[in-house]
């Protein structure tokens, strides 16, 4: 099964879900949303001798099984059970940190091969830097970024002008002139983020590393991207499984 | 030079600044409450190396200096300096600023830092801490998490009640022993909140307090669930004693703190009557003092001689 996590308003999380559906439709997909899994019927993680395994099922029925799981598509940062407030602060902060580090340990125990992104503890969504912490590795990777750092953590989010993803050491889009290919991986490599995507903008100087997130906007690579995760599934990577043919919607 | 950031009246940072004075080590204390008077300047170098300085009460302190890092921090907001301000006051911009500035110098700078931010945060979440702990040699007692009042029920029958449940995350609660008359009953709860049950394991407790490659074991014998809470649970207070650790439980409590980042904590163990050493889990900011003040072990010290890298640490690694 291909697992789509994200929060409700989550637009690329859809739009990779529907085409998934769309180039492979017998393959097993579900989609997540943080409300479903807070509000789930049932949730089970047990840690019992070498077992290490675990159960979420949805309130309409569909069931996630870390043994069934092919993929995750992990854009999940914080799970917020909001009705909570209505009880009180207290209680409130206590069933958000529990509901947290549930869903944490959940997803730290899915095979780090099919977790796009692995969480951290500072973050379900995955390694989790400032605007200041990203343009330092840029740096250490070989990329440019623009003067003045550290950049001041307020400033309001701008479009940039490139953008292109890091996936499982593979560029997707296209690189801004002057940018070493290379180097984007690096950084990918240095953060230990398997999909992260770039963000350039265009300066006097040429093209210049702006930031980096794990939430990229799916839907700018296209196709690509979709026959990436279906190649995943499939052939070219072990899973453990015992078929490992190319996926039809992506073989020859 | 030392730098110790914390509030520097409580126990295990006075313990290490009354070490470093022994050790003649130089260090500079920064007092979170005294965060007007602070500032991290922070600068970039084309190879991606940080440089910069340190601002205390006006003395200036060059980054690259500071070779050995003690975070002890509490959160801003419970500062008396910090609420005071009213909700637009700049400061209480610096003062996130400085901690930003001060995580992502700790974070990058390659000094020895106890402990980095970010591994201090796998505390947050016991059963993720629980998947380092089994790789590393460990058992963990055989957990339950669960939203479903019919799975719990039946977890603790496969123990015959003999269960504790506690909370997932690093918010500090009480180890409460599972009664099966009472707690039936709220069972139903759980549905609005998971909760952890575990198996109750027989044995002693022994805390570990890793010091980089250095390990210092103490015993604690109480008849409580929950040591930390004895003479409220039984009347009755913990008593503490050096232990001798196994060479290889050691070397596999040095193996863990390194694998969560960690180069200084405290590593939660109960030895079972036949021999297995089970972890419940690691503490990425530990209090050592308590376990110092109730035995006389030299935590502190060791401490300090590994954050200055004094020669005599090395000594003890290499049993010269």
């Amino acid at each position: 099964m291909i697992l789509i996590l994200c929060h409700p308003h989550d637009v690329e999380a859809a739009w990779l879900y529907e085409q998934l559906q769309r180039a492979a439709p017998d393959q097993p997909l579900l989609i997540a949303t943080a409300d479903e899994l807070i509000y789930a019927r049932s949730i089970r993680q047990t840690l019992v001798g070498d077992d290490d395994t675990f159960l979420i099922r949805l309130q309409n029925g569909r069931t996630i099984l870390k043994d069934e799981i092919s993929v995750v598509i992990n854009r999940l940062y914080y799970l917020d059970p909001v009705v909570w407030k209505a009880v009180s602060d207290k209680q409130y902060q206590y069933v958000a940190q529990e509901l947290n580090a549930l869903f944490l340990s959940l997803l730290h125990a899915v095979n780090p091969a099919r977790l796009f992104n692995p969480p951290t503890p500072v973050s379900l969504g995955g390694r989790h830097l400032s605007s200041a912490e990203w343009q330092l590795l840029a740096v250490r990777a070989g990329l440019p970024i623009a003067p003045g750092w550290p950049p001041p953590e307020t400033q309001a989010f701008t479009a940039p002008d490139a953008r292109l993803l890091v996936l499982s050491g593979e560029l997707l889009g296209t690189v801004p002139p002057g940018i070493d290919a290379d180097a984007c991986c690096r950084l990918a490599q240095l953060s230990g983020t398997r999909l992260l995507e770039l963000h350039f903008m265009q300066s006097p100087d040429g093209f210049v590393f702006m930031g980096a997130t794990a939430f990229a906007a799916l839907s700018y690579y296209g196709d690509a991207l979709v026959h990436h995760f279906l190649t995943l599934t499939s052939h070219d990577f072990n899973l453990g499984h015992s078929q490992r043919a190319a996926h039809p919607a992506v073989a020859g | 030079m030392i730098l110790i950031w914390g509030i520097p009246s409580e126990p295990p940072i006075r313990r290490l600044l009354d070490e470093l004075d022994q050790l003649g080590e130089p260090y500079v204390m920064v007092s979170q409450r005294q965060f007007a008077q602070t500032n991290l300047h922070l600068t970039l170098d084309s190879a991606g190396n940080l440089d910069g300085t340190l601002t205390y009460r006006e003395q200036t302190y060059p980054l690259p200096e500071l070779t050995g890092v003690y975070l002890r921090l509490v959160d801003d907001e419970v500062l008396p300096e910090f609420q005071q301000l009213t909700p637009d006051d700049p400061l209480r911009a610096h003062a996130r600023r400085l901690i930003q500035h001060l995580t992502l110098w700790t974070e990058w700078s390659g000094s020895r830092v106890v402990n980095r931010m970010s591994a201090m945060a796998s505390n947050n979440a016991k059963p993720y801490q629980a998947q380092f702990i089994r790789q590393h040699g460990f058992r963990t007692p055989d957990t339950l998490i669960t939203n479903e009042p019919a799975q719990a029920h039946e977890f603790c029958r496969q123990f015959d009640n003999r269960v504790i449940y506690k909370s997932i995350s690093g918010v500090r609660s009480i180890v409460q022993q599972w009664d099966s008359g009472a707690d039936t009953e709220k069972l139903a709860l759980i549905r609005h909140c998971p909760v952890q049950f575990q198996e109750q394991v027989e044995g002693f407790d022994v805390r570990v307090h890793v010091i980089g490659e250095l390990t210092i074991a103490t015993r604690i014998t109480a008849h409580a669930t929950d040591y930390r809470y004895a003479i409220q649970q039984t009347g009755e207070a913990a008593t503490l004693s050096p232990y001798d650790l196994d060479p290889d439980v050691a070397a596999n409590c040095v193996n863990l703190s390194q694998a969560l980042g960690l180069d200084f904590s405290g590593i939660d163990l109960r030895i079972q009557p036949n021999g297995a050493v089970c972890c419940f889990e690691v503490n990425p900011c530990p209090a050592y003092s308590y376990y110092e003040s109730h035995t006389g072990q030299p935590i502190a010290a060791r401490l300090a001689e590994y954050l200055s890298g004094h020669d005599q640490y090395y000594r003890r690694i290499w049993h010269l």
